[in-house]
């Protein structure tokens, strides 16, 4: 039997930005008061990044407006996000992990999965050993987690989801019972709110009633969602722990909410300009090519839309894309004044091997070798050390979307 | 001691493949007086990574106006920095 644990930091957000304060002298510590982490509301970007324990109880929830969660709680302390301090924490606790086992997944910037099944002989008990990376996470670097131990991904997550904070719980297969099957049906993994409410017309109402269902009749009701989440009621998961490297990534795609509706035609080709140049150039760190093109749209009255573009050749220059993205845009706006906008790609193939068209636009191969320079000169020199001229003396940022120039990893994890 | 934070002037002794050693520091504290201290005596150093920020920690003692005091600095290892910690 293999022996998981799940690895997640407390309010993530907030407890970086209370460790990092109270190391330089801040007399609070935001934990232990109503506090959240927010984006700025002036820019529209007023969302609930993390909470607090105390700001939880007043009903506060992360994905909330600001505007919402202060009406709530008028005293509520709100803190801006810094990035590049959740990336140096993210990054120290999974060098500690690093030290128990050679096969830690990074899941999302605050969780990672780590396969203790060869550690044993090292380390010792799973269960002492646990207790030991989390009170070392709380010793050097500040901020507590929990810590989930089971036979598999899926039973770890759920453990480390039980009672928090700076807690370790088991959840092996023969707890399940009395440990997970109590729980709401909404709290199992992947199980969101339209499926919960799914769920509850047919009388399904904890993980217990689901994990002991028809499972044929979760499959006719939900499709092959059914057959997944009845899997994870009953704890079976046999997915591996993976290095990171080992993921194959499918797409790559940014967005961004403006901080002011776009209503000119012009402005908003700019924006997705601005977007193109950042998805290109993760698309051609990647090494791929891609020919699916997608561009989103959402408007001030966050109605949403999007349209793509299967290619018969595979792309990668950031120009060509972005004339793909143009035309895109063009056929599926229909005038309304726009708040967010969206570019993506998929599709991809291997870079090396590129089947040229009669139809290119150009010299392909000259503007490839001025995509590899600018971006060897970004690479060395900073994203914004070289921008395109119809940026200039504007008040739009030339290259958008991401955080902290693309490195970030973002909450919420991924599935294979 | 009470945490301050504050930055500081320094100077320091760098020894082959040791740790940077200060020497003596210059501060301003919040009243804005300028203060000048030669450090008698380091008597530990540790290395922190408090909220993924590596720093090495000095616990010093020094004689100021007469009086013996323990205090700490802190070098910012990824900024090259030095900080009055606590005091």
């Amino acid at each position: 039997m293999r022996t998981i644990f799940h690895i997640d930091a407390n309010s993530a957000y907030l407890s970086w930005t209370a460790a990092a304060m109270l190391e330089k002298g801040f007399p609070v510590d935001i934990r232990e008061i109503p506090s959240v982490i927010s984006g700025d509301p002036e820019n529209r970007h007023g969302i609930i990044l993390a909470k607090s324990i105390p700001a939880k109880k007043f009903g506060v929830s992360t994905g909330q407006s600001l505007f919402e969660a202060l009406q709530k709680c008028p005293e509520l302390a709100v803190y801006p996000p810094d990035y590049d301090l959740y990336m140096l924490c993210s990054n120290a606790m999974y060098d500690i992990l690093c030290h128990y086992s050679s096969l830690v997944e990074r899941y999302s910037i605050d969780e990672c999965f780590l396969d203790y099944s060869s550690s044993e002989k090292a380390f010792g008990d799973p269960l002492n050993a646990a207790h030991e990376i989390k009170d070392r996470i709380r010793e050097e670097l500040g901020f507590t987690v929990n810590i989930g131990v089971s036979s598999n991904k899926l039973l770890a997550k759920m453990a480390g989801e039980l009672k928090k904070p700076d807690m370790v719980h088991t959840l092996w297969p023969e707890e399940m019972p009395e440990k997970l099957w109590p729980l709401p049906v909404g709290e199992l993994f992947m199980v969101g709110r339209a499926t919960a409410q799914k769920l509850k017309k047919i009388n399904i109402n904890t993980i217990g009633d689901l994990a002991k269902s028809d499972p044929l009749h979760m499959k006719a009701l939900l499709m092959s969602q059914g057959k997944l989440i009845w899997d994870l009621a009953n704890g079976l998961d046999r997915s591996p722990v993976f290095m990171n490297s080992e993921i194959i990534q499918k797409g790559v795609g940014n967005s961004t909410t403006i901080a002011f509706d776009v209503t000119e035609r012009s402005e908003a080709h700019k924006i997705l300009l601005a977007l193109t140049e950042r998805v290109a150039m993760r698309l051609r760190k990647l090494g791929y090519l891609a020919s699916l093109v997608s561009v989103s749209v959402k408007t001030n009255g966050f109605v949403r839309y999007s349209h793509q573009v299967k290619l018969p050749n595979s792309i990668k220059v950031t120009s060509e894309i972005y004339d793909h993205v143009c035309m895109l845009f063009d056929q599926c706006w229909k005038g309304e004044p726009i708040r967010h906008l969206g570019v993506s790609l998929s599709d991809f193939s291997a870079a090396d091997i590129h089947q040229l068209s009669f139809f290119d636009k150009g010299n392909i191969e000259q503007l490839e070798k001025l995509d590899e320079a600018i971006d060897a000169i970004r690479k060395k020199y900073g994203t914004r050390s070289i921008i395109r001229g119809v940026f200039t003396n504007g008040r739009i940022n030339p290259v958008q979307g991401g955080t902290n120039d693309s490195d970030f990893i973002m909450m919420g994890g991924y599935m294979q | 001691m009470k945490i301050l934070s504050e930055p500081i002037d320094a100077i320091v002794k760098f020894k082959g493949r040791e740790k940077p050693m200060p020497y003596k520091f210059r501060y301003i504290d919040r009243d804005r007086a300028p203060h000048e201290i030669m450090i008698d005596q380091i008597l530990l150093v540790e290395e922190t990574r408090i909220a993924g920020v590596r720093a090495f920690v000095y616990r010093c003692q020094s004689e100021i106006d007469g009086v013996c005091r323990l205090y700490e600095l802190k070098y910012l290892i990824s900024d090259c920095r030095w900080e009055l910690y606590k005091m």
